[in-house]
């Protein structure tokens, strides 16, 4: 079996279907083929990894699919380029549609890396921003703040997180102002400047109606369901592993007990990944409480996290 | 700053080569940085006979992540920083647990970007079938090494007396290398290995 790119091999030698003789062997293939251009593979290599880290999230099947389509898209153009063929212009402005805590923020963040490492974008940063940074005091104050705002966007991603708010205020909310300086900046600068607008489901759909303009204007539109039981409890074991604590199986049984309740109970606010976060820190310090009346603990003891420990975080 | 990195077969003396060449060239005690497989980094701060009598052993598989220790070294009127990486020994065969199968991922993933590879290798084990088997992974990492120039073979256990007499053998194995004879254990041989770093820096 051959393979194509150098992480599907580590990945094959991780699960054991390859030994490192092989491995080494198509390494070499593989690194041999591309040595004329080092450095076209030093970018390929972090493309590799930056994608790598997208994989590495649980569950947002879709939101994957749809950064290798952009990927492979960019590429293609690029060769059509080579080749003296008309290429479309890359509009790249998205809406990022999902609850709380179902990880819109961390795929910007790699995103921008991304497109940073494929040369769409010259700087790849990421300026996060909310209604308050946009929004100014008095008449004109607005356009003023929103433009100062962009500026400091040109080369990178422009994250406005819930931005359903800028249009809520009604007629009068200098809101309106500032979406009408967004939508001429991204039309003037669709070249160096990517604007990504974030909120929760329902908002956003009500906020893409009252301005008819804008829907069409953002060609991507991505949702972000809510994670599944399964793979909440992935992600709990995941950020136990990152933090150097380790799970009984009792402890995960009682951890996806205690995430079943926490969806049905609270359907609403669930924060998803967000309160997975929160339950595992209280946990923590559960566990600290519970070992700090001993004397002398040994390292399995620090790293173990008991059903105990999860039973009594309830909210 | 340059990354050298050390490979070579579990048990070939990895871990012991960079805590003593550590000590050679002037450190008391060092800074390591583990680095496993999922991405998580811890330091750690060792007198060099702690980190020795915690991070060696006659075990196979006893280093399971990157281990890097960053040293420095004087060129004319500059001191020089370096890092150095210990990495998770590569066996032939697949192994049975993942903890090694994915140190053993990362320690390739590793080989393809670090500035200078060290591969060691144990003098003392060149036995016939070995000389005869052009599939072992010292042969892989040797084919894949020569083609990136910036590599050395440590022939390491040189004290050892089986050791005697295989160093012409490791020469008509891997002609095209730069062999250098060392022995980890007893800090032989660690002034080419100096003068080799100096070079490469």
């Amino acid at each position: 079996m051959s393979y194509v790119w150098p992480q599907d091999v580590f990945l094959a030698m991780e699960k054991g279907e390859i030994s490192a003789v092989k491995a080494l062997k198509s390494l070499h293939e593989m690194d041999n083929m591309t040595v004329p251009s080092a450095k076209v593979n030093q970018s390929q290599k972090r493309v590799e990894d930056t994608l790598h880290e997208l994989d590495h999230l649980i569950g947002l099947s879709e939101v994957k699919k749809i950064v290798r389509e952009i990927y492979a898209f960019i590429e293609i153009q690029r060769r059509r380029q080579r080749e003296n063929l008309n290429t479309e212009p890359l509009v790249l402005h998205m809406i990022f549609k999902g609850n709380p805590g179902t990880g819109k923020t961390t795929v910007a963040r790699i995103m921008s890396k991304f497109f940073c490492e494929i040369g769409v974008l010259t700087r790849g940063h990421l300026i996060e921003v909310e209604r308050a940074d946009l929004v100014g005091e008095y008449i004109g104050h607005t356009a003023q703040k929103t433009r100062e705002q962009l500026k400091k966007a040109y080369g990178g991603i422009l994250f406005i997180d819930e931005a359903y708010s800028l249009a809520r205020g009604g007629e009068k909310d200098f809101g309106k102002e500032s979406i009408d300086v967004l939508v001429k900046a991204m039309e003037d600068h669709k070249n160096d400047l990517i604007l990504i607008l974030a909120g929760y489901q329902k908002e956003m759909v009500s906020f893409l109606e009252t301005n008819p303009g804008l829907h069409s204007r953002f060609p991507i539109h991505i949702d972000f369901p809510d994670y599944s039981q399964q793979e909440l409890l992935h992600i709990a074991e995941q950020m136990f592993r990152a933090r150097q604590y380790s799970l009984s199986t009792e402890t995960q049984l009682a951890l996806s007990l205690l995430l079943v309740s926490h969806q049905s109970s609270v359907c609403k606010n669930f924060g998803n990944a967000r309160t997975v976060r929160n339950i595992i820190e209280k946990a923590i310090r559960r566990q600290a409480v519970r070992l700090i009346a001993k004397t002398s603990t040994t390292r399995q003891e620090l790293m173990l996290i008991e059903p105990a420990d999860l039973m009594e975080v309830k909210e | 700053m340059r990354e050298f990195m050390i490979v070579g077969l579990p048990n070939s003396g990895k871990t012991m080569f960079a805590l003593n060449f550590a000590a050679y060239i002037g450190s008391k005690t060092v800074d390591i940085t583990f680095r496993s497989y999922d991405g998580l980094m811890t330091c750690r701060h060792f007198s060099i006979a702690e980190a020795k009598s915690q991070l060696c052993s006659m075990a196979l598989h006893k280093t399971r992540s990157l281990q890097s220790l960053i040293l420095n070294i004087s060129l004319g009127k500059t001191i020089v920083n370096f890092k150095i990486t210990d990495s998770c020994g590569i066996s032939e065969k697949i192994h049975h647990d993942e903890t090694i199968r994915r140190g053993m991922a990362q320690t390739l993933s590793l080989l393809r970007c670090a500035d200078f590879i060290f591969h060691i290798v144990d003098v003392s084990g060149i036995t016939k079938e070995y000389l005869n088997n052009p599939n072992t992974i010292d042969h892989e990492i040797y084919n894949y090494g020569i083609v990136r120039r910036n590599y050395a073979i440590l022939a390491n256990k040189i004290d050892l007396p089986s050791a005697a007499g295989n160093m012409t053998k490791l020469n008509y194995l891997f002609p095209k290398a730069n062999t250098i004879p060392v022995s980890a254990l007893c800090s032989q041989g660690f002034k080419e290995v100096k003068a080799c770093v100096a070079r490469n820096l």
